[in-house]
């Protein structure tokens, strides 16, 4: 304990901080042994050299708002990093920005004028940029803008090896969950705002006009956004029993053009999570589905009743079931066979940890070996 | 490679969903920048009848609720009552009560010809 506290500030071991910190966002209750929030990179690396010398698991954390249980420990040194929150630089011509990794997504969009970071998790006011790269997130905007992997120029990273490293090869960083080392800052590439948004909520009686209409709106270059709300979430939400599409434009095309009623319709839909977790439907999935099984799992959802709502623009659901409902199980095998993928933006953490697939095992291993292979990061995660 | 997991379990729904969006508008979190010092802190210690000094650090400004997609109430007013009754106030607090109750303000005796500091708020 000595050699923490001699070079960091933030070392805690009170009975509140193993508390509050055993648990994330995905309702998974892990055990913490000690607290550290780092303010800077040097108490990132003897972090690091602690966990490695004293071999302990190490678990990164960003806001904490994950729903896999990728920042709940394990018997683990927490690593909060939500005090390395700053913004480095901003090259507005070059459009790219460098961020320590507990910048908080709304932080950085509030600051960069007609630049955004296009990137919008349900999570945006609370997520950090860490947290998002290491899930590789998604969100809102995907349909047009892709995932987080798709906007990093550059990393910088601390592995096993204690050292600051620059790393191009990004998807050795992004979307693995901590478990190849910690990323201390990023260089993002960020793109001009659109000027002007406006919404249309559309209501259907049925699925099958719905999915016609998602599929005339996918293919059109000023549609940002096209969010799925099932008869259930739109009921719960003062919708009405109907299917509802949430259709977001680049320009004035849409029937809502007010900031305040565009902002009231986001926020319906931003609160669908809580709501149905409040409802005792506390797991939250997220499969992807490829455009060809989506009429088939849709359908499937509605008959056995499952609240569903999702990026459907983007072909990710989020079903909610209680805990141990056995339609879970029975979904992941609907999901297989429709060749579509158990995770589409989530992340595996701890909780689909038994779904991933030889060939995910083997990249897992492969990465171990380059950036840890004594396994200090984020043991048990995704793998291993 | 270790294979051993010793995640204690799952939580069961109690009030909050843990989704964390509180964070972003706690200004006592926003300052200290750490978990416990956040209202889904304080909501985890309230679910498990934790009596904590923490509950100590909140303005009662009331943005967790506004913001929270439920509305959950963090009973901050009700979590102190039950910390004094058990025994288990601040420093600060104790003699907070007593100047009140010896001198009529929470600062203590004024001297004669002194003014208060006043604060302004919002
Ligand atoms: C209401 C709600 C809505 C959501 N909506 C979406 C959505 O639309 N799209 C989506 O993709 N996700 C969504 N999520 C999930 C989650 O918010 C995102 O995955 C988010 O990116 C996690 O960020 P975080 O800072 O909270 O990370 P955390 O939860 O703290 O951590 C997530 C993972 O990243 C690792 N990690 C964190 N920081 C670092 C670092 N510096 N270095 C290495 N590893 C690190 C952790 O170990 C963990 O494995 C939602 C969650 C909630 C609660």
């Amino acid at each position: 304990m000595t050699f923490l506290n001699k070079y960091i500030d933030e070392v805690s071991e009170s009975e509140e901080d193993k508390m509050a910190y055993a648990t994330d966002a995905s309702g998974v209750i892990g055990k913490v042994r000690r607290v550290i929030c780092p303010k800077n990179l040097d108490e990132v690396r003897k972090a690091v050299i602690y966990a490695k010398r004293n071999k302990m698991d190490l678990v990164p954390r960003g806001a904490g708002t994950g729903l896999v249980g990728g920042a709940v420990p394990n018997d683990s040194i927490v690593l909060d990093v939500s005090r390395m929150n700053k913004i480095l630089e901003i090259d507005k011509i070059g459009k790219i920005v460098t961020v320590e990794p507990g910048v908080v997504l709304d932080d950085l969009n509030s600051v960069l004028g007609e630049l955004f970071f296009p990137i919008v998790p349900g999570s945006h006011r609370a997520c950090t940029i860490g947290g998002m790269i290491a899930t590789n997130a998604a969100g809102m905007m995907a349909l047009k803008y892709g995932t987080t992997c798709d906007w990093i120029e550059e990393l910088e990273v601390v592995d096993d090896t204690y050292r600051v490293k620059k790393i191009k090869e990004i998807k050795d960083f992004c979307g693995r969950e901590g478990t190849t080392g910690i990323i201390v800052k990023a260089k993002l590439r960020v793109t001009i705002r659109p000027e002007k948004t406006s919404l249309n909520l559309f209501s259907f009686q049925s699925i099958t006009p719905m999915l016609e209409m998602v599929n005339e709106l996918k293919v059109r270059a000023d549609v940002i956004a096209i969010e799925y709300l099932d008869k259930i979430t739109s009921r719960i939400s003062g919708l009405g029993e109907k299917f509802h599409l949430i259709v977001e434009y680049e320009n004035d095309s849409g029937k809502i053009n007010e900031e305040k009623e565009k902002e009231k319709v986001w926020k319906i839909r931003e609160a669908l999570s809580s709501q149905l977790i409040s409802r005792k439907l506390e797991v939250a999935e997220d499969p992807w589905i490829p455009d060809e099984g989506l009429g088939q799992f849709l359908y499937w959802l509605a008959e056995n009743k499952i609240p569903a709502f999702g990026h459907i623009g983007f072909g990710v659901i989020h079903p909610h079931f209680r805990r141990n409902d056995m339609n879970i199980e029975m979904m992941f095998n609907i999901v297989k066979k429709l060749n579509g993928k158990v995770s589409g933006e989530h992340g595996i953490g701890v909780v689909k940890r038994n779904f991933i697939s030889d060939e995910e095992k083997v990249r897992f291993m492969r990465l171990k070996q380059i950036y840890d292979k004594e396994n200090i990061f984020n043991r048990g995660k995704i793998y291993g | 490679m270790t294979k051993r997991i010793y995640l204690i379990g799952v939580r069961y729904m109690v009030d909050c969903s843990k989704c964390g969006l509180c964070r972003a508008v706690c200004p006592v979190y926003l300052a200290v920048l750490k978990e416990s010092s956040s209202p889904r802190g304080k909501a985890i210690f309230k679910e498990n009848g934790k009596l904590s000094d923490l509950f100590y650090m909140c303005t009662l400004c009331g943005m967790c609720k506004k913001n929270c997609p439920i509305e959950v109430d963090l009973e901050i007013r009700k979590q102190r009552t039950q910390l004094i009754e058990a025994g288990k106030e601040t420093e600060a607090n104790k003699a907070m009560i007593e100047n009140i109750r010896k001198y009529g303000n929470p600062f203590g005796k004024i001297e004669k010809g002194k003014k208060l500091k006043t604060l302004f708020c919002c």
